[in-house]
Protein backbone atom coordinates (compact mmCIF):
# COMPACT_ATOMS: atom_id res chain seq x y z
CA UNK A 1 0.00 0.00 0.00
CA UNK A 2 2.65 2.31 1.26
CA UNK A 3 4.36 1.33 -2.74
CA UNK A 4 1.67 2.21 -4.72
CA UNK A 5 1.29 5.63 -2.60
CA UNK A 6 4.26 6.44 -3.41
CA UNK A 7 3.58 5.81 -6.91
CA UNK A 8 0.84 7.64 -7.23
CA UNK A 9 2.18 11.00 -5.47
CA UNK A 10 5.03 10.53 -7.84
CA UNK A 11 3.26 10.88 -10.90
CA UNK A 12 0.81 13.54 -9.81
CA UNK A 13 4.15 15.69 -9.12
CA UNK A 14 5.08 14.64 -12.00
CA UNK A 15 2.38 15.25 -14.08
CA UNK A 16 1.92 18.90 -12.11
CA UNK A 17 5.51 19.98 -12.99
CA UNK A 18 4.87 18.60 -16.37
CA UNK A 19 1.39 21.09 -16.58
CA UNK A 20 3.14 23.89 -14.63
CA UNK A 21 6.72 23.61 -17.43
CA UNK A 22 4.04 23.36 -20.39
CA UNK A 23 1.95 26.60 -18.36
CA UNK A 24 5.49 27.97 -18.33
CA UNK A 25 6.66 27.48 -21.60
CA UNK A 26 3.48 28.54 -23.37
CA UNK A 27 3.18 31.53 -21.46
CA UNK A 28 6.26 33.22 -22.07
CA UNK A 29 5.27 34.11 -25.98
CA UNK A 30 7.34 37.26 -25.34
CA UNK A 31 10.64 38.33 -23.68
CA UNK A 32 10.40 41.44 -21.15
CA UNK A 33 11.67 44.68 -23.29
CA UNK A 34 13.28 47.23 -21.82
CA UNK A 35 11.66 50.48 -20.87
CA UNK A 36 12.06 53.18 -22.98
CA UNK A 37 12.13 53.98 -27.09
CA UNK A 38 15.19 52.74 -29.03
CA UNK A 39 17.19 56.56 -29.28
CA UNK A 40 19.07 58.29 -32.57
CA UNK A 41 22.43 57.38 -31.21
CA UNK A 42 21.16 53.49 -30.55
CA UNK A 43 19.73 53.30 -33.72
CA UNK A 44 22.73 55.29 -35.57
CA UNK A 45 25.29 53.12 -33.83
CA UNK A 46 22.74 50.05 -35.15
CA UNK A 47 23.79 50.88 -38.54
CA UNK A 48 26.95 52.03 -37.69
CA UNK A 49 27.94 48.03 -37.42
CA UNK A 50 25.49 46.93 -40.33
CA UNK A 51 26.71 49.29 -42.45
CA UNK A 52 30.02 47.12 -43.50
CA UNK A 53 28.29 43.96 -43.38
CA UNK A 54 25.70 45.71 -46.22
CA UNK A 55 29.17 46.98 -48.34
CA UNK A 56 30.37 43.01 -48.07
CA UNK A 57 28.07 42.17 -51.14
CA UNK A 58 27.10 38.85 -48.91
CA UNK A 59 23.95 38.05 -47.39
CA UNK A 60 23.78 38.38 -43.09
CA UNK A 61 21.13 37.64 -40.90
CA UNK A 62 19.68 40.50 -38.50
CA UNK A 63 18.57 38.63 -35.12
CA UNK A 64 16.06 41.16 -33.85
CA UNK A 65 15.60 40.32 -29.94
CA UNK A 66 13.40 43.57 -29.28
CA UNK A 67 11.15 43.10 -32.51
CA UNK A 68 11.36 39.17 -32.24
CA UNK A 69 12.60 38.57 -36.13
CA UNK A 70 15.01 37.49 -38.20
CA UNK A 71 15.69 39.38 -41.03
CA UNK A 72 17.70 38.30 -44.23
CA UNK A 73 19.42 41.33 -45.42
CA UNK A 74 21.71 42.07 -48.41
CA UNK A 75 23.67 45.12 -49.23
CA UNK A 76 21.27 46.49 -47.02
CA UNK A 77 17.98 45.58 -48.55
CA UNK A 78 15.44 43.54 -46.26
CA UNK A 79 14.93 40.06 -48.59
CA UNK A 80 12.85 38.45 -46.11
CA UNK A 81 11.63 38.68 -42.26
CA UNK A 82 10.65 35.55 -40.29
CA UNK A 83 8.76 36.22 -36.99
CA UNK A 84 9.96 33.96 -33.99
CA UNK A 85 9.43 34.08 -30.22
CA UNK A 86 11.92 33.77 -27.59
CA UNK A 87 12.03 31.19 -25.50
CA UNK A 88 15.09 31.71 -23.38
CA UNK A 89 18.41 34.21 -22.52
CA UNK A 90 21.11 32.97 -20.64
CA UNK A 91 24.60 33.93 -19.93
CA UNK A 92 26.61 32.13 -18.04
CA UNK A 93 23.59 29.88 -17.01
CA UNK A 94 21.49 32.84 -15.58
CA UNK A 95 18.70 34.53 -17.04
CA UNK A 96 20.06 37.24 -19.46
CA UNK A 97 18.47 40.54 -20.14
CA UNK A 98 17.44 42.57 -23.29
CA UNK A 99 18.97 45.83 -23.82
CA UNK A 100 18.44 48.90 -26.14
CA UNK A 101 21.90 49.16 -26.24
CA UNK A 102 23.47 46.44 -26.98
CA UNK A 103 24.21 45.01 -30.42
CA UNK A 104 26.31 41.96 -31.16
CA UNK A 105 28.39 40.91 -34.17
CA UNK A 106 28.58 37.16 -34.51
CA UNK A 107 30.15 34.91 -37.13
CA UNK A 108 28.42 31.29 -37.22
CA UNK A 109 31.04 28.47 -36.82
CA UNK A 110 29.06 25.77 -37.30
CA UNK A 111 25.67 24.53 -37.81
CA UNK A 112 25.82 22.07 -35.21
CA UNK A 113 25.26 18.78 -37.25
CA UNK A 114 27.78 17.29 -40.29
CA UNK A 115 26.46 17.93 -43.95
CA UNK A 116 24.82 14.63 -45.52
CA UNK A 117 27.69 12.21 -46.37
CA UNK A 118 26.69 10.65 -50.53
CA UNK A 119 27.13 6.99 -50.34
CA UNK A 120 27.48 6.19 -54.38
CA UNK A 121 24.53 3.43 -54.93
CA UNK A 122 25.61 -0.26 -55.37
CA UNK A 123 25.53 -1.18 -58.98
CA UNK A 124 24.04 -4.36 -58.19
CA UNK A 125 20.89 -2.87 -56.18
CA UNK A 126 18.49 -0.83 -57.98
CA UNK A 127 17.49 2.29 -56.16
CA UNK A 128 13.82 2.59 -55.39
CA UNK A 129 13.37 6.21 -57.55
CA UNK A 130 10.98 7.17 -55.03
CA UNK A 131 13.92 6.86 -52.37
CA UNK A 132 16.65 8.44 -54.17
CA UNK A 133 17.76 11.01 -52.32
CA UNK A 134 19.01 13.08 -55.22
CA UNK A 135 15.33 13.31 -55.87
CA UNK A 136 13.51 13.36 -52.46
CA UNK A 137 16.06 14.48 -50.32
CA UNK A 138 15.61 14.49 -46.59
CA UNK A 139 14.34 17.00 -44.65
CA UNK A 140 16.21 19.18 -42.91
CA UNK A 141 16.11 19.39 -38.86
CA UNK A 142 13.70 21.53 -37.34
CA UNK A 143 15.41 21.47 -34.23
CA UNK A 144 19.06 22.75 -34.24
CA UNK A 145 21.80 24.39 -32.39
CA UNK A 146 23.88 27.23 -34.04
CA UNK A 147 27.86 27.26 -32.84
CA UNK A 148 29.00 31.25 -33.22
CA UNK A 149 32.24 32.49 -32.15
CA UNK A 150 32.44 34.13 -28.89
CA UNK A 151 30.92 31.21 -27.11
CA UNK A 152 27.13 32.21 -28.34
CA UNK A 153 24.77 29.10 -28.86
CA UNK A 154 21.06 29.83 -30.66
CA UNK A 155 18.94 27.12 -30.59
CA UNK A 156 16.19 27.07 -33.05
CA UNK A 157 12.47 25.19 -32.03
CA UNK A 158 10.69 24.49 -34.87
CA UNK A 159 7.34 23.57 -33.64
CA UNK A 160 5.35 20.70 -35.49
CA UNK A 161 2.07 19.74 -34.74
CA UNK A 162 3.47 16.58 -33.22
CA UNK A 163 2.49 13.89 -30.97
CA UNK A 164 2.52 13.46 -27.31
CA UNK A 165 5.90 12.42 -26.74
CA UNK A 166 7.43 14.84 -28.39
CA UNK A 167 5.50 17.24 -26.57
CA UNK A 168 6.68 16.06 -23.46
CA UNK A 169 10.15 16.04 -24.76
CA UNK A 170 10.01 19.95 -25.51
CA UNK A 171 8.56 19.90 -21.42
CA UNK A 172 11.51 17.88 -20.88
CA UNK A 173 13.69 20.11 -22.18
CA UNK A 174 12.26 23.16 -20.93
CA UNK A 175 12.54 21.70 -17.38
CA UNK A 176 16.13 20.81 -18.03
CA UNK A 177 16.97 24.54 -18.76
CA UNK A 178 15.62 25.89 -15.07
CA UNK A 179 17.93 23.04 -13.24
CA UNK A 180 21.26 25.13 -11.57
CA UNK A 181 23.19 22.14 -13.44
CA UNK A 182 21.46 22.42 -16.98
CA UNK A 183 23.23 23.60 -20.16
CA UNK A 184 25.17 26.39 -20.05
CA UNK A 185 25.41 26.59 -16.52
CA UNK A 186 29.32 27.03 -15.16
CA UNK A 187 30.83 28.18 -18.83
CA UNK A 188 31.19 31.51 -20.12
CA UNK A 189 28.59 31.66 -22.72
CA UNK A 190 25.29 32.55 -23.90
CA UNK A 191 22.47 30.44 -25.09
CA UNK A 192 19.66 32.17 -26.58
CA UNK A 193 16.76 29.57 -27.51
CA UNK A 194 13.73 30.64 -29.95
CA UNK A 195 10.89 29.20 -31.01
CA UNK A 196 9.15 29.30 -34.38
CA UNK A 197 7.40 26.99 -36.96
CA UNK A 198 8.57 24.14 -38.14
CA UNK A 199 8.74 24.87 -42.07
CA UNK A 200 10.41 28.24 -41.36
CA UNK A 201 13.12 26.46 -39.20
CA UNK A 202 13.81 24.49 -41.76
CA UNK A 203 14.11 27.29 -44.39
CA UNK A 204 16.79 29.30 -42.17
CA UNK A 205 18.42 25.98 -41.80
CA UNK A 206 19.03 25.45 -45.39
CA UNK A 207 19.99 28.58 -46.67
CA UNK A 208 23.20 28.54 -43.59
CA UNK A 209 26.60 28.99 -44.80
CA UNK A 210 29.40 29.05 -42.71
CA UNK A 211 30.92 32.52 -41.49
CA UNK A 212 27.53 34.13 -42.39
CA UNK A 213 27.61 37.02 -40.10
CA UNK A 214 24.58 37.61 -37.48
CA UNK A 215 24.03 40.73 -35.81
CA UNK A 216 22.31 40.13 -33.03
CA UNK A 217 20.18 43.42 -32.04
CA UNK A 218 19.17 43.62 -28.10
CA UNK A 219 21.41 41.88 -26.29
CA UNK A 220 24.50 43.13 -24.49
CA UNK A 221 28.06 41.55 -24.54
CA UNK A 222 28.79 40.84 -21.30
CA UNK A 223 32.23 41.24 -19.77
CA UNK A 224 34.58 38.02 -19.40
CA UNK A 225 33.12 36.38 -23.00
CA UNK A 226 35.51 34.12 -24.12
CA UNK A 227 36.58 34.43 -27.72
CA UNK A 228 35.11 32.01 -29.95
CA UNK A 229 36.98 29.94 -32.20
CA UNK A 230 37.76 32.33 -35.01
CA UNK A 231 38.90 35.04 -33.08
CA UNK A 232 41.28 32.57 -31.45
CA UNK A 233 42.87 32.04 -35.11
CA UNK B 1 82.38 71.38 -35.75
CA UNK B 2 83.98 68.17 -36.95
CA UNK B 3 81.10 66.74 -35.83
CA UNK B 4 78.58 68.52 -37.62
CA UNK B 5 78.67 66.70 -41.11
CA UNK B 6 78.17 63.50 -39.35
CA UNK B 7 75.28 64.02 -37.54
CA UNK B 8 73.84 65.84 -40.67
CA UNK B 9 74.97 62.46 -42.73
CA UNK B 10 72.97 60.05 -39.71
CA UNK B 11 69.89 62.25 -39.89
CA UNK B 12 69.87 62.13 -43.49
CA UNK B 13 70.35 58.51 -43.36
CA UNK B 14 67.05 58.23 -40.21
CA UNK B 15 65.57 60.04 -42.49
CA UNK B 16 65.51 57.87 -46.03
CA UNK B 17 65.27 54.15 -43.94
CA UNK B 18 62.16 55.62 -41.50
CA UNK B 19 64.34 54.48 -38.87
CA UNK B 20 62.97 56.16 -35.60
CA UNK B 21 65.23 57.13 -32.84
CA UNK B 22 64.23 55.41 -29.35
CA UNK B 23 62.61 57.32 -26.83
CA UNK B 24 61.93 56.70 -23.58
CA UNK B 25 59.33 56.31 -21.83
CA UNK B 26 56.09 53.78 -21.99
CA UNK B 27 55.27 51.37 -25.25
CA UNK B 28 52.62 52.29 -27.59
CA UNK B 29 49.13 51.14 -26.97
CA UNK B 30 48.28 48.82 -28.94
CA UNK B 31 44.67 49.24 -28.71
CA UNK B 32 42.62 51.96 -30.62
CA UNK B 33 42.40 55.16 -30.53
CA UNK B 34 39.35 55.94 -28.10
CA UNK B 35 38.17 58.47 -30.82
CA UNK B 36 35.19 57.85 -31.78
CA UNK B 37 34.46 55.79 -34.99
CA UNK B 38 34.82 57.51 -38.30
CA UNK B 39 31.61 57.87 -40.81
CA UNK B 40 31.14 55.14 -42.76
CA UNK B 41 32.76 55.39 -46.09
CA UNK B 42 30.78 56.81 -48.93
CA UNK B 43 32.98 54.40 -50.96
CA UNK B 44 31.93 50.56 -49.85
CA UNK B 45 35.11 48.95 -48.85
CA UNK B 46 36.91 46.76 -51.21
CA UNK B 47 35.67 43.15 -50.44
CA UNK B 48 36.79 39.79 -51.82
CA UNK B 49 34.63 38.22 -54.37
CA UNK B 50 31.76 35.57 -53.19
CA UNK B 51 33.92 32.74 -52.29
CA UNK B 52 34.09 29.72 -54.26
CA UNK B 53 33.74 26.27 -52.69
CA UNK B 54 37.80 24.67 -52.78
CA UNK B 55 36.53 22.51 -54.99
CA UNK B 56 33.91 22.89 -57.82
CA UNK B 57 31.05 20.87 -57.44
CA UNK B 58 28.74 22.90 -59.95
CA UNK B 59 28.50 21.50 -63.04
CA UNK B 60 31.85 23.23 -64.05
CA UNK B 61 31.78 22.70 -67.93
CA UNK B 62 29.53 23.34 -70.61
CA UNK B 63 29.47 23.73 -74.53
CA UNK B 64 26.85 24.87 -76.43
CA UNK B 65 25.53 27.99 -78.65
CA UNK B 66 26.96 31.58 -76.97
CA UNK B 67 25.01 34.54 -77.13
CA UNK B 68 26.67 37.25 -78.66
CA UNK B 69 27.85 39.69 -75.97
CA UNK B 70 27.61 43.44 -77.35
CA UNK B 71 29.41 46.14 -75.98
CA UNK B 72 27.13 47.94 -74.06
CA UNK B 73 26.30 43.99 -72.14
CA UNK B 74 29.93 43.54 -71.42
CA UNK B 75 30.33 43.09 -67.53
CA UNK B 76 31.94 45.77 -66.22
CA UNK B 77 32.77 46.27 -62.69
CA UNK B 78 30.81 49.52 -61.72
CA UNK B 79 32.81 52.45 -60.69
CA UNK B 80 32.84 53.29 -57.30
CA UNK B 81 31.27 56.31 -56.11
CA UNK B 82 33.76 59.72 -55.84
CA UNK B 83 34.63 60.04 -52.26
CA UNK B 84 32.36 62.71 -50.57
CA UNK B 85 34.32 65.75 -49.59
CA UNK B 86 34.45 66.42 -45.72
CA UNK B 87 31.77 69.17 -46.32
CA UNK B 88 32.67 70.40 -42.19
CA UNK B 89 34.91 69.52 -39.52
CA UNK B 90 32.17 69.64 -37.11
CA UNK B 91 31.08 66.64 -35.55
CA UNK B 92 27.59 65.16 -36.93
CA UNK B 93 24.41 64.83 -35.13
CA UNK B 94 22.91 61.33 -33.82
CA UNK B 95 19.84 61.99 -36.51
CA UNK B 96 22.47 63.30 -39.26
CA UNK B 97 25.07 59.89 -38.90
CA UNK B 98 21.67 58.31 -39.10
CA UNK B 99 20.27 60.03 -42.17
CA UNK B 100 23.82 59.83 -43.78
CA UNK B 101 24.30 56.08 -43.12
CA UNK B 102 20.70 55.07 -44.44
CA UNK B 103 21.52 57.12 -47.23
CA UNK B 104 24.51 55.48 -47.49
CA UNK B 105 23.22 51.80 -47.64
CA UNK B 106 20.33 52.78 -49.83
CA UNK B 107 23.09 53.51 -52.14
CA UNK B 108 23.79 49.83 -51.93
CA UNK B 109 20.52 47.98 -53.11
CA UNK B 110 19.98 46.81 -56.38
CA UNK B 111 18.22 49.01 -58.74
CA UNK B 112 17.11 47.77 -62.52
CA UNK B 113 16.53 44.43 -63.44
CA UNK B 114 17.89 41.61 -61.37
CA UNK B 115 17.99 38.28 -59.36
CA UNK B 116 16.60 37.35 -56.21
CA UNK B 117 17.41 33.52 -55.29
CA UNK B 118 15.92 32.13 -52.07
CA UNK B 119 18.12 28.52 -51.19
CA UNK B 120 15.54 28.52 -48.15
CA UNK B 121 12.78 28.18 -49.66
CA UNK B 122 14.01 27.28 -53.44
CA UNK B 123 12.30 30.44 -55.10
CA UNK B 124 13.46 32.57 -57.81
CA UNK B 125 12.41 36.22 -58.28
CA UNK B 126 12.94 38.25 -61.44
CA UNK B 127 13.33 41.81 -59.99
CA UNK B 128 12.98 44.94 -61.37
CA UNK B 129 13.91 47.73 -58.44
CA UNK B 130 11.98 46.59 -55.38
CA UNK B 131 9.07 44.68 -57.73
CA UNK B 132 8.84 41.15 -58.22
CA UNK B 133 8.05 41.04 -62.05
CA UNK B 134 8.40 36.37 -61.83
CA UNK B 135 8.28 34.13 -59.08
CA UNK B 136 9.64 30.89 -60.16
CA UNK B 137 9.98 27.39 -58.34
CA UNK B 138 13.74 26.05 -58.31
CA UNK B 139 16.19 23.87 -57.35
CA UNK B 140 19.76 24.59 -55.16
CA UNK B 141 22.05 22.76 -53.67
CA UNK B 142 21.67 19.89 -51.45
CA UNK B 143 24.39 20.49 -48.64
CA UNK B 144 25.13 17.08 -49.68
CA UNK B 145 28.83 15.89 -49.01
CA UNK B 146 30.88 13.53 -51.73
CA UNK B 147 34.49 12.49 -50.64
CA UNK B 148 36.60 10.37 -53.39
CA UNK B 149 39.41 8.93 -51.05
CA UNK B 150 41.17 6.77 -53.62
CA UNK B 151 41.77 10.52 -55.73
CA UNK B 152 41.82 12.32 -51.82
CA UNK B 153 39.43 14.95 -53.31
CA UNK B 154 35.80 15.84 -51.87
CA UNK B 155 32.91 18.21 -53.04
CA UNK B 156 29.86 19.65 -51.12
CA UNK B 157 27.34 20.60 -52.92
CA UNK B 158 26.21 23.75 -51.75
CA UNK B 159 24.69 26.90 -53.88
CA UNK B 160 27.46 29.65 -53.49
CA UNK B 161 25.69 33.08 -51.94
CA UNK B 162 26.31 36.74 -52.72
CA UNK B 163 26.30 38.65 -55.39
CA UNK B 164 26.86 37.19 -58.69
CA UNK B 165 26.02 38.35 -62.35
CA UNK B 166 25.56 36.92 -65.45
CA UNK B 167 28.35 36.47 -67.31
CA UNK B 168 27.56 34.03 -70.56
CA UNK B 169 24.29 33.25 -72.25
CA UNK B 170 24.03 29.76 -73.44
CA UNK B 171 21.15 28.37 -75.41
CA UNK B 172 21.26 24.80 -75.97
CA UNK B 173 23.73 24.09 -73.39
CA UNK B 174 25.44 20.76 -73.26
CA UNK B 175 27.17 19.87 -69.93
CA UNK B 176 30.63 18.02 -69.74
CA UNK B 177 30.02 16.22 -66.66
CA UNK B 178 32.55 15.92 -64.14
CA UNK B 179 34.23 13.05 -62.36
CA UNK B 180 31.71 13.84 -59.29
CA UNK B 181 29.04 13.08 -61.70
CA UNK B 182 30.60 9.46 -61.92
CA UNK B 183 31.66 9.04 -58.54
CA UNK B 184 28.43 9.72 -57.23
CA UNK B 185 26.47 7.11 -59.15
CA UNK B 186 29.08 4.65 -58.47
CA UNK B 187 30.28 4.68 -62.35
CA UNK B 188 33.85 4.57 -63.55
CA UNK B 189 35.64 8.01 -64.89
CA UNK B 190 35.63 8.06 -68.32
CA UNK B 191 38.92 8.86 -70.00
CA UNK B 192 36.64 10.17 -73.22
CA UNK B 193 35.63 13.15 -73.64
CA UNK B 194 32.56 12.14 -75.48
CA UNK B 195 31.75 10.27 -72.94
CA UNK B 196 31.10 12.61 -70.52
CA UNK B 197 28.72 15.11 -72.59
CA UNK B 198 25.08 15.18 -71.60
CA UNK B 199 23.46 17.26 -74.50
CA UNK B 200 19.78 17.68 -72.88
CA UNK B 201 20.04 17.24 -69.22
CA UNK B 202 20.89 21.33 -68.78
CA UNK B 203 17.38 21.91 -70.76
CA UNK B 204 17.30 24.93 -73.64
CA UNK B 205 19.01 27.77 -71.89
CA UNK B 206 22.13 28.58 -69.33
CA UNK B 207 23.17 31.17 -67.82
CA UNK B 208 26.83 31.24 -66.36
CA UNK B 209 27.58 32.70 -63.07
CA UNK B 210 30.94 32.00 -62.75
CA UNK B 211 33.15 29.20 -61.09
CA UNK B 212 30.90 26.73 -63.23
CA UNK B 213 27.78 27.79 -61.62
CA UNK B 214 24.78 27.96 -64.29
CA UNK B 215 20.88 28.62 -63.80
CA UNK B 216 19.92 25.96 -66.26
CA UNK B 217 16.84 23.51 -66.81
CA UNK B 218 16.39 19.94 -65.71
CA UNK B 219 14.79 16.91 -66.94
CA UNK B 220 13.59 16.47 -63.14
CA UNK B 221 11.13 19.00 -63.04
CA UNK B 222 9.02 17.02 -60.42
CA UNK B 223 12.28 17.84 -57.78
CA UNK B 224 11.74 21.47 -58.12
CA UNK B 225 11.23 23.47 -55.01
CA UNK B 226 13.86 20.92 -53.56
CA UNK B 227 17.61 21.35 -52.36
CA UNK B 228 18.37 18.72 -55.11
CA UNK B 229 21.44 20.45 -56.85
CA UNK B 230 25.20 20.02 -57.27
CA UNK B 231 25.03 23.40 -56.58
CA UNK B 232 23.56 24.72 -59.53
CA UNK B 233 20.38 26.75 -59.73
CA UNK B 234 17.81 25.07 -61.92
CA UNK B 235 14.20 26.14 -63.46
CA UNK B 236 11.44 25.07 -64.97
CA UNK B 237 11.29 25.35 -68.66
CA UNK B 238 8.90 28.36 -68.90
CA UNK B 239 10.54 29.98 -66.39
CA UNK B 240 14.13 29.44 -67.80
CA UNK B 241 13.04 30.97 -71.00
CA UNK B 242 11.35 33.63 -69.42
CA UNK B 243 14.38 34.55 -67.07
CA UNK B 244 16.45 34.47 -70.13
CA UNK B 245 15.05 36.23 -72.39
CA UNK B 246 14.72 39.11 -69.43
CA UNK B 247 18.27 38.88 -67.92
CA UNK B 248 21.44 40.54 -70.12
CA UNK B 249 24.84 39.77 -69.46
CA UNK B 250 26.48 41.72 -66.36
CA UNK B 251 22.43 41.22 -64.82
CA UNK B 252 23.26 41.06 -61.18
CA UNK B 253 21.87 37.85 -59.30
CA UNK B 254 22.10 37.80 -55.51
CA UNK B 255 21.99 34.57 -53.86
CA UNK B 256 20.83 34.29 -50.34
Amino acid sequence: MRRRGALTSAIVAGLALGALAGYWSGRRSGYALPIGKTTLEQEASRLEMEYPLAAAKKPYLILDLLDSRLDYRLSGMTLKSLPLQIDSIRISGKEGRLSREGNLLLELEDRGAPPELIVPPDPNKPVDPLKDPKLFPPDPPSDFTLLFDRSVKVRFLGMKDEGWQAKMQGVGRTMKGWLPWGPGAGKNEIRIQLRLPAPEAQEIYRALYQHEKFLVLGLAEPENLPPGKSAAK
Amino acid sequence: MKRLPLLLLAAVLVTATGLSIPQEGPPPDPSPPSEPPPAPPSEPPQTPPPEAPATQPADSQIVGQEQPTPADQIPVEPAPPPPRKPKSRKPLTPEQKRDELIKSMGALAPKGIYLLIDTGTNRLYLMRNRCALRSAVCSTGSGRFLPDPPRNREWTFDTPKGEFKIRRKVTNPVWIKPDWAFIEEGEPIPRNRQERLAPEELGDYAMDLGDGYLIHGTLYERSLGMSVTHGCVRLGAKDLEAVFKSVKIGTPVYIF
